[in-house]
């Protein structure tokens, strides 16, 4: 299946950039839990080997044959995160968690790439220049479904981060001008609807600490200070590694899962944040080249929804350190500890370079 | 169509990419306000958070009576003071002070105080000052949110009410507020500390750094003797009880070195626990501070000026069988009826009419010199606070009739150390010097050396051991004789005066101020004293209300420094009469 022509198109800058951005995340990582018990810094170096393997085994399978069969692991997503709505724990507030023997997962963060999939299914099939009805409302049924499972749970910060693959899939099949003023309206009578039925108190009080943080600095503004102050501290060159007060002090809540940007910040300054900055940005432009470079739509389709799909992610974890985005609990992708995020990351990445290594193939 | 395709896709990702710059552009742009406009500002945020200054004190010096009892000490106590977590709601934070209302005992008004500091986002919140460590470790077990201790000395008078006025108290704050507390603060109080205190977020103290030691005060020890003081102030408060007076003082020093050995005022107050409402009215320290016209014990000087001046002499008499004297149209009067008196019996009995005579024989301008060399309107620079000065005054305000008052004690306002001063120059043979109250102040050398000058002499010592005579009379056979001590050599003065009455701006005829001083002489002056009885009831005499005060606590204080008897006292005295009859 995998032949020696495939292996050298690999794109070895592009797991470059991957590794080096994972390696910051550790550093990070090291730092902000150096006082806390439990070696975190270590759990993160055992999930990113087994993200690495799992990445190579991923490469290894055509990604056509996993678009083929992307509806039956879409069945088996859905089941599995209406299962854990039912039989699920109780964690940290939410039935977000799959206890295996040795770790845990999140299946919400994996069922990602299994919409990915799907949709490159979709629309793979789809050659007109606008969409139609049916394909509008069966993509958008595909990704709602998966939402409102993990908004359930309830963790609407992952939910959050299921609506830019559908919006770059949108962009790419192109919209009719009355499909986009639906689509307005659609998601204007959503978040209506969502703010009175779906949103929890906490989660309407980081809506409204976004734009007064200072009025509750213990309650939900809390976090937005904290950050504030710990990025702000850290000034031009920053207080120097595992030097950051605010982090160590625990001032900074979720350090090194949410907020590991405010210890960037904090611990090596505006020079430090410019330069992971720079580094992540390396990874998401190499991410957004690609899209161009796959020899059919499902494959263009699939590199673009997983560029997005991180890209976003990365904004929306990094405005809401520095304050211009509500508390969403969004995790910084492959910087941040979690091995269910990070697992997502390097899958997503892995169907980036099956596409981009199978271009040359079967034309 | 592919490649179509492909540009189709390019130009949309090439529009997203420049989207996201955009967004990055705004990244930078917020990540530049925050890290480098506003970073001065953030950076003192982290401070107050998670740093606190506080002062270590030192504690304060001991005082100490002359044979070493301890009259004053400071014992370490807690302080429970509360820092709100900026941003708390007030109404969370007052909960937490509310917790603490039965431990620590919390009146209304510490609440009210506490409450206000609150709304005012004081960052700083006293909430009980000085507990004992029970109550401490009580609050402790609490384990209340910004709710911490701080080590304080509380001021601890092991003696109560002993010498309270002399010892003074000290603010909240332990800096003193009056007496030897308040003069000698900047010696007893030592030099405050300060520490670094770090936090983390749950208010957890996880570092403690000293940046500078505190310095201990320094010790003082007094003149003052602990059981002379103890007896000065039963006898002078049984004194007071009998007369029905207002208050009344008790000074006694040791003559030749100017040491106060007690200093006593009723009412006392105890400085333990002092009744706020009293505090202003209690503190004062009426020995040094109370001014009076001192009246007949004021002759001592007229008649240390007629020796001096050699104006009079012993066998010199004074017609005083008119029983009154006019001086400018206004009569004065003798208490008694007398014939004709020699000097020393002038003085003896006490004869204002007589006294008067010798004043004018003097002249005024000797007589001024004479008061003023014997420091009157002037402080004794005993080392206390807020010494009074008196009210002598200059010559060219001096009236017709003023020769006649102030040798009689009347138009002079004077402090009763004033008057144990005059007393202690007859007793040191005519040297002035001055009272002091500390024995050993860590004082530079030079300023002791500048506060004891070479003892200026006032009068001359003839004339002080004629005055001696005299005076030991009075105690024998005038006006004194209820100052009069079996088997000792006692000299005094009596005085009675009537009060200044301000309502009517002359001198009132029912309330007096009764006072005698006195001096225990032998082969060395051993102590002088002088009782101050302000308008004692029914009897008001000096000799009848003073005087037994003196005699009740010097010969308690004679038993207690076991000073023997002398052989013969009588055999020194000669006898007013005996001056008249044989003309010497």
């Amino acid at each position: 299946m995998i032949d020696r022509n495939q292996i050298r198109n690999i794109d070895w800058i592009l797991i470059g950039l991957l590794l080096l951005n994972s390696v910051i995340g550790i550093a990070i990582i090291y730092s902000c839990s150096y006082y806390l018990p439990g070696n975190y810094y270590l759990k993160q170096i055992f999930w990113i080997f087994l993200s690495l393997v799992a990445l190579f085994i991923f490469i290894s399978i055509d990604y056509n044959i996993l678009v083929t069969y992307s509806f039956y692991l879409y069945i088996v997503f859905i089941a599995l995160l209406a299962g854990i709505l039912f039989f699920g724990k109780l964690t940290a507030g939410a039935k977000s968690w799959i206890k295996l023997p040795f770790f845990q997962v999140q299946p919400s963060e994996l069922a990602k790439i299994v919409v990915i999939l799907l949709l490159a299914h979709v629309f793979s099939e789809y050659r007109r220049n606008h969409l139609s009805w049916w394909t509008g409302f069966s993509s958008i049924a595909i990704i709602f479904l998966p939402i409102l499972l993990v908004a359930l749970q309830p963790d609407l910060g992952t939910a959050l981060t299921y609506i830019p693959i559908l919006i770059a899939s949108l962009i790419l099949v192109g919209l009719k001008r009355r499909t986009l003023i639906f689509l307005l309206i659609f998601s204007l009578f959503l978040s209506v609807v969502g703010w009175n039925f779906f949103l929890k108190d906490y989660q309407k009080q980081r809506l409204t600490t976004l734009i007064s943080p200072s009025k509750e600095p213990l309650g939900s503004g809390y976090h937005v200070i904290q950050s504030k102050i710990a990025i702000g501290s850290g000034g031009l060159l920053g207080k120097g590694y595992k030097k950051g007060t605010q982090s160590q002090l625990r001032f900074l809540p979720a350090r090194h899962t949410d907020f590991i940007f405010s210890v960037i910040g904090e611990e090596f300054g505006f020079i430090g944040v410019i330069f992971s900055l720079f580094c992540y940005f390396l990874f998401l432009s190499r991410l957004f080249q690609s899209a161009i470079k796959s020899r059919d739509r499902a494959g263009v389709y699939i590199v673009f929804m997983v560029a997005m799909m991180i890209c976003c992610q990365f904004f929306i974890n990094v405005l809401m350190t520095i304050g211009l985005f509500p508390v969403a609990g969004v995790p910084l992708p492959l910087l941040s500890y979690g091995g269910s995020s990070l697992l997502t990351s390097y899958l997503a990445v892995a169907l980036v370079l099956n596409v981009k290594m199978r271009r040359f193939a079967n034309v | 169509m592919r490649s179509l395709y492909q540009k189709k896709v390019k130009k949309r990702t090439i529009i997203l990419v420049f989207f996201f710059m955009l967004w990055i552009c705004l990244l930078i742009f917020r990540l530049t306000q925050l890290q480098v406009i506003n970073h001065s500002r953030l950076k003192a945020e982290v401070v107050e958070q998670n740093q606190n200054r506080y002062v270590i004190h030192p504690k304060r010096g001991t005082i100490y009576d002359r044979t070493g009892n301890i009259l004053a000490r400071s014992i370490p106590r807690k302080s429970v003071f509360f820092t709100p977590f900026k941003g708390e709601p007030h109404k969370l934070q007052l909960e937490t002070i509310l917790m603490l209302k039965k431990v620590l005992n919390l009146s209304s008004g510490d609440l009210q105080r506490i409450k206000a500091r609150i709304a005012k986002n004081d960052p700083f919140i006293w909430v009980k000052r000085k507990i004992d460590s029970e109550k401490a470790d009580k609050v402790k077990k609490l384990h209340l949110n910004g709710i911490h201790f701080m080590e304080e000395n509380k001021r601890f008078y092991p003696q109560g009410k002993l010498a309270a006025h002399i010892l003074g108290r000290v603010n909240i704050d332990d800096i003193g507020a009056s007496g030897i507390e308040y003069k000698y603060n900047s010696v007893l109080e030592g030099k405050k500390g300060e520490r670094l205190i770090l936090r983390d977020a749950k208010r957890r103290e996880y570092r403690f750094e000293t940046i500078k030691e505190p310095i201990d005060g320094k010790d003082i020890i007094l003149t003052i003797d602990e059981t002379i003081q103890y007896i000065a102030e039963k006898e002078l408060e049984k004194g007071v009880l009998k007369s029905k007076a207002d208050w009344g003082t008790v000074i006694i020093s040791h003559p030749s070195t100017g040491e106060i050995l007690a200093m006593a005022n009723y009412p006392f107050f105890n400085l333990n626990n002092i009744p706020p409402s009293l505090l202003l009215k209690l503190d004062r320290n009426k020995a040094i501070h109370h001014l009076f016209d001192p009246g007949s014990t004021f002759k001592i000087i007229t008649a240390s000026a007629a020796l001096e001046s050699e104006s009079v002499s012993f066998n010199d008499s004074f017609d005083c069988s008119e029983g009154a004297i006019k001086v400018a149209g206004k009569a004065i009067r003798d208490h008694d009826r007398f014939e004709t008196l020699s000097f020393p019996e002038v003085i003896i009995h006490s004869s204002n009419v007589g006294t008067v005579q010798i004043g004018q024989r003097i002249g005024e301008e000797i007589l001024f010199n004479m008061i003023k060399t014997f420091g009157f309107g002037k402080k004794t620079k005993i080392d206390l606070p807020a010494e009074e000065n008196g009210i002598f005054r200059s010559l060219d305000e001096w009236t017709d009739i003023s020769v006649a008052s102030h040798s009689i004690g009347y138009e002079i306002s004077v402090t009763p150390i004033q008057m144990l001063q005059a007393i202690n120059i007859i007793a040191n043979k005519g040297i002035i010097i001055h009272p002091k109250i500390v024995k050993k102040s860590p004082i530079s050398s030079d300023e002791v050396k500048e506060r004891l000058p070479q003892y200026p002499r006032v009068i001359s010592e003839e004339t002080a051991s004629k005055l001696a005579l005299i005076l030991q009379g009075v105690v024998q056979e005038g006006t004194g004789k209820a100052a009069h001590i079996e088997g000792y050599s006692v000299v005094g003065k009596t005085g009675t005066a009537q009060k200044y009455d301000p309502s009517t701006g002359g001198y009132s005829s029912s309330a007096h101020i009764a006072s005698f001083i006195g001096c225990v002489l032998g082969d060395e002056p051993v102590f002088s004293m002088i009782v101050v009885i302000d308008d004692p009831k029914g009897q008001f005499y000096g000799g009848q209300v003073a005087a037994p005060i003196f005699r009740e606590t010097a010969s308690k204080v004679l038993r207690y420094l076991h000073i023997p008897r002398q052989k013969n006292p009588v055999e020194t005295l000669i006898t007013a009469k005996y001056w008249r009859q044989t003309g010497e």
